[in-house]
C-alpha cells in the first residue's frame, strides 16, 4: 500500500521501526498518526477503538490494526498511552480504572468487576474492563516538530 | 508510576457496539505488555514463536530467500576452486540466509507486544533477543541451518557459554533451520534431543542435570532444563526446527 511519508519527528520515529514484511502494522500507524496530528485532541479526551479504525484503511486487518494501536504506546514510541475503564452505575457512564488495580488482577488471575465488585471470570473481565487510549504529552508537545 | 493527574474523559456508552474491544487479540497484547512472570512471559512467546515460525515457513519470500541461497552456493562450487575459499563462502551464505529468517521472526515477535532484536549485543551478538517491555524477562534465541547434530552444537554452545547470564528471568532458544536434510523434523527434532542427553554427561558440555519435555500438543519442540554454569539456576532452552525446505 502507497504511503508517503511525512516529515514530522513522529513520523521519522515510526519509519525508524522495523516493521515486518508480513503485516500492515507500520502502514496502519502511520495513518492513526496522521489522524491524531490533525484531530487536535487534548489529553483529557479518550479515543475508542471504534474512532481509530475509523481512520485506517479497511484493506488493514482488524489484527494488524490493533496490534499498531498497541505498538503506539510503546515507551520508545510514546505517542499513545493506554488505560482501562468500566461501566459505573451510579454515574451512568464508563468511568477510568486505576491500571494498576487492573493489572494486579490480570497478574494474579483473580477478576472482579472494578466498581460492583463481583467475581468475573477472565473472559468476562475482558468483557466489562475496556481499554481506550489518549495522547501523551510528549506527543501534544512534539507533534508539530519536523526533522 | 500514575500516567496522568487528570480524569480522562471516555467517550463512550453503555451501548456502544465495538467488537474490536473484544478481540482476542487484545486480550492477549495486554497480558503480554503488562506481563509479570517468567512462566506467562515464556508462555505467551511461545505462541507467538509458533505463529511467527507458520508465516515464515510457508512464505514465498521464504522461498526467494532459500532459491537464491542455493543458486549462490551452487554458483560459488562450480566457480571457486580453492577449498578454504569456497568454505569461507558458504559459510557467509549460511549467515545471510540464518540472518534473514531470524530477522523476519524477529520483526514478528517486535509487533507483538514484546521487544524484540535481530543481533543485538549481550555479551556477544546473539540472533535474536526477546525481552518483555518491562524489560524484566529475556529469552535469547540462537539460530543455525541445520548441518548435522555436531552443527547444531555450535549454536547451543555460544547460547550456553557466551550469551546467557543464567539470570532468574532469562531463558533460551535454539532454531534449527532445515533446509537442505532429507530427515522430516521429528525425525532432527529427536536426534537433537538424544544427542544433548548424551553430550550432556560431559561436564565440558556444561549441561548439568540436563532433562527435557516435549510439548504435549506440538511434539516438534521441547524444553530443556539444566543447571547453568554461571549460576547454578535451572536454565530453561526452547528447542525446535523451521522447515525452510522449498520443494521437499
Amino acid at each position: 500500500m502507497n504511503y508517503e511519508i511525512k516529515n514530522s519527528y513522529f513520523h521519522k520515529i515510526i519509519k525508524a521501526q522495523k516493521f515486518s514484511e508480513f503485516s500492515d502494522v507500520g502502514y496502519s500507524c502511520f495513518l492513526i498518526l496522521d489522524h491524531l496530528i490533525v484531530a487536535g485532541r487534548d489529553r483529557e479526551v479518550s479515543f475508542s477503538f471504534d474512532e481509530l479504525r475509523e481512520n485506517v484503511d479497511e484493506r488493514i486487518s482488524d489484527e494488524d490494526f490493533i496490534t499498531s494501536v498497541f505498538y503506539l504506546t510503546r515507551e520508545d514510541i510514546k505517542i499513545l498511552e493506554q488505560g482501562f475503564s468500566a461501566w459505573k452505575t451510579v454515574e451512568d457512564r464508563y468511568v477510568e480504572v486505576k491500571k494498576e488495580k487492573v493489572l494486579r488482577m490480570i497478574n494474579s488471575k483473580q477478576f472482579s468487576h472494578p466498581y460492583t465488585g463481583e467475581e468475573l471470570t477472565e473472559d468476562q473481565f475482558y468483557e466489562e474492563v475496556i481499554p481506550f487510549f489518549a495522547v501523551t504529552k510528549f506527543f501534544l508537545d512534539h507533534k508539530n516538530d519536523t526533522i | 508510576m500514575p500516567l496522568q493527574s487528570f480524569f480522562w474523559i471516555i467517550k463512550m456508552t453503555q451501548y456502544d457496539s465495538n467488537p474490536l474491544h473484544a478481540h482476542p487479540l487484545v486480550q492477549t497484547l495486554i497480558k503480554i505488555i503488562n506481563v509479570d512472570s517468567h512462566d506467562d512471559f515464556l508462555n505467551l512467546l511461545e505462541d507467538k514463536l509458533v505463529l511467527a515460525s507458520e508465516k515464515v515457513c510457508s512464505s514465498a519470500k521464504k522461498n526467494s530467500s532459500v532459491k537464491t541461497f542455493n543458486q549462490l552456493c551452487d554458483s560459488a562450487r562450480r566457480n571457486i576452486q580453492d577449498p578454504k575459499e569456497l568454505e569461507l563462502h558458504l559459510e557467509l551464505l549460511e549467515k545471510k540466509l540464518e540472518d534473514d529468517i531470524s530477522c523476519q521472526i524477529a520483526h514478528m515477535l517486535d509487533e507483538s507486544g514484546f521487544i524484540a532484536e535481530h543481533d543485538p549485543n549481550h555479551n556477544g551478538h546473539v540472533d535474536i533477543l526477546v525481552r518483555s517491555q518491562n524489560k524484566k524477562f529475556k529469552w535469547l534465541g540462537e539460530a543455525k541451518l541445520y548441518g548435522g547434530k555436531k552443527y547444531s552444537e555450535k549454536g547451543l554452545y555460544q547460547l550456553v557459554n557466551d550469551y546467557s547470564l543464567g539470570n532468574p528471568n532469562e531463558s533460551g532458544g535454539v532454531l534449527i533451520y532445515l533446509n537442505s536434510t532429507q530427515y522430516n523434523v521429528m525425525e532432527v527434532v529427536t536426534q537433537w534431543q538424544e544427542y544433548l542427553q548424551q553430550i550432556s554427561i560431559d561436564s565440558e558440555a556444561r549441561l548439568k542435570n540436563f532433562t527435557y519435555n516435549y510439548r504435549a500438543d506440538y511434539p516438534l519442540i521441547f524444553v530443556s532444563q539444566h543447571d547453568h554454569h554461571k549460576t547454578g539456576i535451572r536454565y530453561k532452552i526452547r528447542h525446535c526446527c523451521l522447515d525452510i525446505r522449498i520443494d521437499f
